[in-house]
């Protein structure tokens, strides 16, 4: 097996630290809402957040292996097996929406949401690169 | 009142089929760029470390369109019929 290389664990760090951030921050809208509808909080949206998160989480890292292994393809192999990851990627979270409707312990939007957290981390990214770079020319 | 149901759940089911077209598009996009990115490798080895890099992040933000049109066809499947059968039910109810 190729070995993952450094960068890979480091963006899959960065995803998974903002997606936990935005995560709690889920759970506390999730929370005042509940002031309002009762029942829109409970164990149900924990675990639904649990399930999203660490699918969004790896659905991520997964990614970032397929770019890894396809770089060292050829050209249209890489295109192929680009494409075919996507699809498998898109299906493996459609199932995890599907067991989550059917499975009564998880509540259906607090699965899907977390879906959508890598992508305001990646937002984050060239913010957080401009906070350590400016910290490295400070020092 | 049946009649109504059946055109909630056959809109949102056409709904969320509309939707996943959007799911065709990123597969097409990374694909294209990661060939490219190959190409680039290729042509200059050196450059890997920063082209992966470039690639990840330039992969992530493509998929977010697929990942959108996912959500949306998920809340159309699974939390909308029930939703507008609430509404109506209660519009009816009125």
């Amino acid at each position: 097996m190729k070995k993952i290389e450094p960068v890979i664990w480091k963006e899959t760090g960065f995803v998974a630290l903002v997606s936990l951030i935005l995560s709690v921050l889920m759970q506390s809208v999730f929370l005042i809402i509940s002031h309002w509808v009762k029942g829109a909080w409970d164990y149900t949206v924990i675990l639904g957040n649990l399930l999203g998160y660490i699918f969004a989480v790896g659905n991520f890292f997964l990614m970032c292996i397929t770019v890894q292994k396809a770089l060292g393809k050829e050209e249209k192999d890489a295109a192929n097996f680009m494409r075919l990851s996507q699809l498998g990627r898109i299906l493996m979270l459609f199932v995890v929406a599907l067991a989550a409707y059917f499975i009564p312990v998880f509540n259906i939007i607090a699965v899907v949401i977390p879906f959508l957290f890598p992508r305001i981390a990646i937002m984050f990214r060239p913010l957080a690169s401009m906070i350590k770079k400016r910290r490295d020319k400070d020092e | 009142m049946e009649l109504a149901i059946g055109i909630i759940l056959g809109c949102c089911a056409l709904g969320a089929g509309i939707a996943m077209i959007a799911g065709i598009g990123p597969g097409i996009g990374e694909g294209q760029a990661v060939a490219k990115a190959c190409e680039a490798i290729g042509r200059q080895p050196e450059s890997k470390g920063a082209v992966t890099t470039t690639m990840i992040m330039g992969c992530a933000i493509a998929e977010t369109t697929g990942l959108y049109a996912l959500v949306i066809a998920i809340l159309l499947i699974f939390v909308a019929p029930q939703q507008f059968v609430n509404v109506l039910t209660s519009a009816m109810g009125k």
